[in-house]
């Protein structure tokens, strides 16, 4: 028997000619299909570098096209982050891509929303109607205008910020924003100086240095081997291998936590107790960096208590006003502190006394005051963990500092203590000087982009004509009482909702929506639907149709899968680029959506408009596209700034991937870098109002009472009027308002989290992913199940008072009893149903979450974990939902030919 | 899908005013052509974007309008399918659909009084009293009058209510034009707010 | 002269972080229908008392059996081995779907592939290998947990991963003398080998 080598192309060939039906088999399911005549021709394969794009990570790839078709996707080694790896969503590229379901041309609805009834249009009739209707709003009232996206589907976050400064007015939302990122995002580096600690938004750099290993890594609330898999995933996997020690906490046993030194399953919406808890033990036990809390945080620095902020020598009398004050043990009186220090003061770090006529504490005292319930014992029965699992992780951290670090991921931006949560951490950080060291999270070193993105508003390097108006930003919804939604300046979702369905303060009436699916991403959607029905309205930009195009939108715009779109991305110390490798149906970038109705409105003789096209007007965020191309030349001239060099776009394909330094030079830049000599010679120190950490968080005391750290609003310095309640300088634990300690009717408290194979709303209609996780598990423990009276594999009712919906039970121990896991999920087969809604109702924890107050003060955030809810057995699977494998067969790749995109038949 | 007329007009607020110009003009059968005309003569605002015949197609839907068919002028005894399908009429034959409001639409807009909802307006919003007058009586101009115009008039006025913590105003102008625009008080034309005939008699 | 060497791939369940990441790779590479697969990984656990648990994941594949029952039991010799690179592959021309070796295979890692009804399994991407290249898995692992290459050459990443590992930490799925030359590592800090059975059959 002649044993031949059967080779894939081959064996299509043979498979072809042997029955006609291979292409509806699903076997050449990222191929395109063979002509058997052709399949021995050589054809040329190119190999293209890109950046892929299926979540926030931005992962080197190699993308291989063939006759214009994209065939396979890999991972490109030069990538310091992923090294070459690449993760299920990376490779589900190709089916997102040739998506049967991809909304191929703009369209404008026909029918009543709901119906699912559309009319092609042209490019121009959709750019020019939706120009028409800003035109109106901008003349009526400008902050009629709502605009939002979304983490999903490619996003270019802050286009959406620059369009409305080149708009003038208007809100924005994000169903992120407040419950994602944004608290941490804001609150870390105004406290630390630093940066936050994101792994999956690749804030944390340190641990892809492979010349060193941190000593421990806390993962708080975060997963990266779900959440960052190929790149932060990857390279803590490897840390771990190389001995670096791990804590997780996290109410799920996710692979980070299988694999920690100590896994705490804390309970839903307790981390603010947990933390105080960290900080008891580590100040009873003298755990902390003396010298560094002494000399590098603003811990020691006295309290003014009518007003919670901290002295300034000035008010006192004593010095100036860019001095703090101390008590100095040998005069026995408060004394001005001069930056960084005066070896001449015996300073007391922890005290009360009395100064100017009344009791006075430190900073530290105040600390120390704040925790003081929190023993070891308290804690772990508030937070469902056992106190030996607590100090032991305690002592891993403690032991690994200065080498350790706190990574936080999303889960504490998703409830009221969104704040506090980061206010948390930075203090435990500050404790043990994990500041700026090899190994630690804090670091000064900055990405070339901001959060990954390097598109920018106008306002974001100076004053600009673009700069937002101070009655503006005053007006946007919901900032005035959260004022840390101004950090990306964005407006509070309930408050918008409210405006939009009772007119208070004012009527909403046009919304933009670039985004998948707000039903299913927002909490407590069923209101938010409600609501927004009243937009006069509506259009909505993706790459299919989700239930936001059904049941809401007016007019849909197809836009660009990521191997359809040009952008670029920092890893470390590298530019990776991403390339628009084909262009289909008539698919067009969001990014240049934005600028085309700027080029609109700018043609009908908006002011602002004409000027943003204007390189003189635009400062760094440059002038806006009327193409593509100019486009482009914007990235490229971007990332050859990296390289001191001009590059054009041909320029940064031919270059890129490429480090713009040695991988070394960037890591260790940051180390001690608040030891080095700044301009005037003294110490750097941090970038804070006082250059010291500032772990008691009077900048967030003053956000609240003025709009930003430095006494007035991020961004544009204007001065707002105090929201109703004081931010509080130091996080107190606040019971979450919905508790399963005391809800009877609901005794169980709900979380959620990722799953490797979806990024926030996307890939549910992709046939590998689907295949791979058809329907959400609903994860209950044992004991739990036995009182629920549920097995494995049954279905359930997850229910509360807000509506029910079903999940799938999962009984497992990676849960603690009472405690309920399951992710976000919406089924894309229902949409083509009687009724369209099911998609986004029969299996969508956001049907249940909460958007009520209490919010986060700071933030406005709303609860999208813990929660409560009652379960109860399911007789089944809700109707018409897709388990089966073949059943997703409907959604294998059409694959199609390079059109141009839209960019061929619209120019502005 | 519920079909009923109210929740049709609530929901979409944009074409509320087109739905009740079709209602009103259909008290006899009417064409489409003649139909068509009204609509895009009573377009005021770029947010309208729908086609005629989705408009009506809407009200019929939801049991506004009833339809005939009509085959070379005459009444014809079936649906506009019926008569595709018929084998019966020739090839050549002019085919048309008409509307006439059904009795559900007359009472629709019958029930539609703007003077009675702006009233109701004002009378469960009393401590925005002040502020809907003066913005009624403001777009009486001739030219209408803007939202900045309008924001300052109130302003001086102290017609909009403040905070009393920290002195943030809780209403803009543009809660009022709003409110008064859905109630059929207020119009957008020209680029200005311009008060109705029933926003005039209320005013008094 | 046939080919001595024994190649196989090495998983490091240490380090494999259940991402599912060489499923879909495998999918990519080989074209694998929906609903069949060349690669599938299972959850094992969490097992142990609440909260101090262990759970780790198993990637299963064809084996690579030194004694392939599935190559003894074919009648029409589909399941072969093959010359020049040792690997048991299949030849689908050859193949009839008469299922014997599906009922052979002790751990049920070869498909039906419905479409053709011949019988289907990883074939350590010998297209890339051939080449060069690594198996598509073997690329793709974000866990950096699989190491592919000739056990008997102590220079390969599979055996150079190995050596790193003492002989207890080191096991295989159930061998009645079938010898598969797959090896998964697991060290008890990660989680007790709970797969000493492990079969993808039901029964």
């Amino acid at each position: 028997m002649e044993g031949t080598r059967i080779s894939r192309r081959s064996f299509v060939k043979a498979a072809a000619a042997a029955t006609a039906a291979v292409a509806a088999s699903g076997f050449a399911s990222s191929l395109a299909p063979v002509d058997p005549a052709k399949a021995d021709e050589a054809e040329e394969e190119q190999i293209v570098c890109s950046s892929c794009r299926a979540c926030i990570s931005n992962c080197g790839v190699l993308v291989h096209v063939k006759n214009g078709r994209v065939v396979k996707i890999e991972g490109d080694e030069r990538d310091p982050m992923s090294k070459g790896r690449v993760c299920a969503k990376g490779l589900a590229a190709i089916q997102a891509l040739y998506n049967p379901n991809r909304m191929k041309y703009p369209f404008k609805r026909a029918g009543e929303r709901g119906e699912n009834k559309w009319e092609r249009i042209s490019w121009k009739e959709a750019i020019d109607t939706i120009a028409d209707n800003l035109m109106e709003i901008y003349e009526k009232d400008p902050m009629k205008l709502v605009i939002s996206t979304g983490g999903g589907g490619n996003p270019q976050f802050f286009g959406l910020h620059r369009f409305l400064q080149a708009f003038g007015g208007g809100n924005f939302f994000e169903p992120g924003c407040a419950q994602c990122y944004l608290p941490r995002m804001c609150t870390q580096p105004m406290l630390n100086g630093c940066n936050d600690t994101s792994i999956s938004d690749s804030t944390v750099g340190e641990i892809y240095y492979e010349d060193a290993t941190p000593a421990c890594l806390v993962m708080w609330g975060a997963d990266p081997s779900q959440s960052h898999v190929t790149s932060g995933g990857r390279a803590v996997n490897a840390l771990r291998m190389k001995g670096m020690k791990t804590v997780v906490v996290d109410p799920r046993f996710t692979p980070d936590a299988a694999k920690a030194d100590v896994w705490l399953p804390i309970r839903p919406g307790t981390d603010v107790a947990m933390m105080n808890g960290w900080i008891k033990y580590i100040i009873d036990n003298d755990l902390y960096d003396h010298e560094f809390v002494m000399k590098w945080t603003n811990l020691p620095y006295l309290i003014n208590e009518d007003t919670m902020l901290l002295y300034h020598a000035d008010e006192l009398g004593i010095g100036s006003h860019d001095e703090y004050v101390v008590w100095d043990k040998k005069t026995n009186a408060p004394a001005p502190l001069p930056y960084p220090w005066n070896d001449d003061l015996d300073v007391e770090l922890d005290g009360e006394f009395e100064v100017d006529g009344k009791k006075s504490r430190t900073a530290f005292r105040a600390l120390v005051e704040n925790v003081a319930e929190w023993t070891l014992e308290y804690t772990a029965e508030i937070t469902w963990c056992e106190a030996e699992d607590i100090k032991k992780a305690i002592d891993i951290y403690v032991e690994g500092s200065p080498h350790s670090g706190i990574g936080i991921g999303v889960a504490t931006d998703q409830y009221e203590q969104a704040a506090q949560a980061p206010e948390g951490v930075t203090i435990i950080e500050s404790l043990m000087g994990n500041y700026c060291h090899q190994g630690n999270t804090i670091q000064s070193r900055k990405n070339q982009s901001l959060g990954t993105y390097f598109l920018f508003p106008f306002n974001l390097f100076g004053p600009s004509p673009f700069t937002p108006t101070e009655e503006c930003v005053n007006r946007r919804l919901g900032v005035i009482e959260h004022k840390g939604l101004n950090y990306w300046m964005a407006s509070h979702i309930p408050t918008i909702m409210k405006a939009v369905a009772t007119g208070e303060p004012y009527q909403p009436e046009m919304w933009i929506d670039r985004s998948g699916n707000k039903l299913a991403m927002v909490g407590n959607s069923p209101t938010f639907l409600e609501a927004m029905k009243n937009m006069k309205f509506i259009v909505h930009m993706y790459m299919y149709p989700t239930t936001t195009s059904v049941e809401l939108a007016d007019i849909i715009l197809p836009t660009a899968e990521w191997l359809e779109t040009a952008y670029g991305a920092d890893r470390c110390n590298y530019w990776f680029i991403r390339r628009d490798v084909v262009h289909t149906y008539e698919h067009v970038d969001e990014t240049l959506i934005w600028s085309w109705f700027v080029e609109a409105l700018a043609k009908r003789g908006h002011k602002l408009a004409e000027m943003s096209f204007d390189p003189a007007n635009c400062g760094p965020a440059g002038a806006y596209w009327h193409n593509y191309d100019e486009y482009k030349a914007y990235l490229a001239a971007f990332m050859g700034n990296s390289f001191g060099e001009q590059w054009t776009w041909e320029d940064a394909c031919e270059k890129l991937p490429a480090p713009f330094t040695t991988m070394q030079d960037w890591i260790e830049s940051s180390w001690d870098s608040y030891l080095a000599p700044g301009e005037d010679g003294l110490p750097a120190g941090f970038a804070t109002t006082s250059r010291k950490a500032e772990p008691y968080g009077e900048a967030m005391t003053i956000m609240g009472r003025t709009g930003g750290p430095s006494g007035s609003s991020f961004w544009d310095g204007y001065v707002l009027p105090p929201a109703s309640v004081d931010y509080l300088p130091l996080p107190k634990y606040v019971e979450p308002a919905e508790s399963p300690l005391t809800d009877e009717a609901h005794p169980y408290v709900i979380t959620e989290g990722r799953v490797p194979m979806y990024h926030h709303g996307t890939l549910r209609n992709v046939p590998w992913m689907r295949e791979l996780y058809p329907v959400p598990r609903t994860w209950i423990n044992p004991e739990t199940a036995a009182e629920i009276g549920v097995e494995d594999g049954d279905w359930c009712y997850i229910e509360n008072d807000r509506g029910t919906i079903q999940g799938q039970v999962l009984v497992t121990k990676a849960v603690a009893p009472k405690v309920i896991y399951q992710e976000r999920f919406w089924n894309p087969e229902l949409l083509d149903s009687d009724d369209p809604s099911r998609a986004w109702k029969v299996m969508n924890i956001n049907v249940i979450t909460k958007n009520d107050a209490p919010y986060n003060p700071e933030y406005g955030t709303y609860t999208l974990r813990g929660f409560t809810v009652n379960i109860r057995k399911a007789e089944g699977a809700p109707e018409g939902v897709w388990t089966e494998p073949e059943q997703f067969a409907a959604w294998l790749p059409e694959v199609t030919d390079e059109t141009g995109g839209g960019y061929a038949v619209y120019v502005a | 899908m519920k079909h009923d007329l109210q929740e049709l007009f609530a929901r979409n607020r944009a074409y509320a005013a087109l739905y009740r110009a079709v209602l009103r003009a259909c008290s006899e059968y009417r064409s489409l052509d003649v139909l068509s005309e009204c609509i895009e003569q009573q377009k005021t605002s770029a947010s309208q974007i729908q086609s005629a015949a989705a408009i009506i197609e809407s009200l019929v839907r939801n049991g506004g309008l009833e339809t005939r068919v009509l085959v070379n002028g005459e009444v014809y005894n079936g649906t506009l399918r019926d008569a595709q399908a018929d084998d019966s009429i020739p090839q050549d034959a002019v085919v048309t659909q008409e509307y006439k409001t059904t009795q559900a639409g007359v009472d629709a807009v019958n029930t539609y009084n703007p003077e009675s909802l702006i009233d109701s307006l004002i009378a469960t919003h009393p401590s925005y009293e002040l502020g809907y007058y003066l913005v009624l009586e403001a777009c009486e101009a001739q030219d209408g009058v803007s939202t900045q115009e309008l924001q300052k008039i109130l302003r001086e006025a102290g017609a909009l209510p403040q905070d009393p913590v920290n002195g943030v105003e809780t209403v803009h102008a543009s809660y009022f034009t709003g409110a008064l625009e859905t109630a059929g008080a207020l119009e957008w034309r020209n680029g200005a707010w311009h008060i109705t005939e029933a926003g005039k008699r209320v005013s008094r | 002269m046939p080919s001595m060497s024994r190649n196989a791939i090495v998983i490091d369940l240490n380090r494999c972080i259940g991402c599912y990441s060489c499923e879909t790779a495998c999918k990519q590479e080989n074209g694998v229908a929906l609903g069949e697969h060349w690669n599938k990984v299972y959850p094992v656990g969490p097992f142990g008392d609440f909260p101090h648990i262990q759970q780790y994941w198993l990637p299963t594949m064809c084996q690579q059996c030194e004694n392939a029952p599935c190559v003894e039991v074919c009648p029409v010799g589909a399941s072969y081995r093959d010359p020049e690179t040792n690997i048991v592959l299949i030849n689908e021309e050859a193949c009839i779907g008469c299922l014997s070796c599906l009922t052979a295979c002790p751990y049920g890692v070869r498909q039906l592939h419905a479409e053709t009804n011949t019988i289907q399994k990883c074939t350590l991407c010998n297209q890339l290998t051939a080449k060069g290249e690594l198996p598509a898995c073997v690329k793709a692992c974000c866990g950096e947990a699989r190491f592919y290459g000739d056990l008997d050459d102590p220079e390969s990443d599979a055996s150079k991963i190995l050596a790193q590992y003492d002989e207890a930490d080191i096991h295989r799925l159930a061998d009645s003398g079938n010898h598969p030359s797959t090896a998964y590592i697991l060290s008890p800090k990660y989680g007790e080998w709970q797969s000493e059975n492990w079969t993808g059959k039901t029964e």
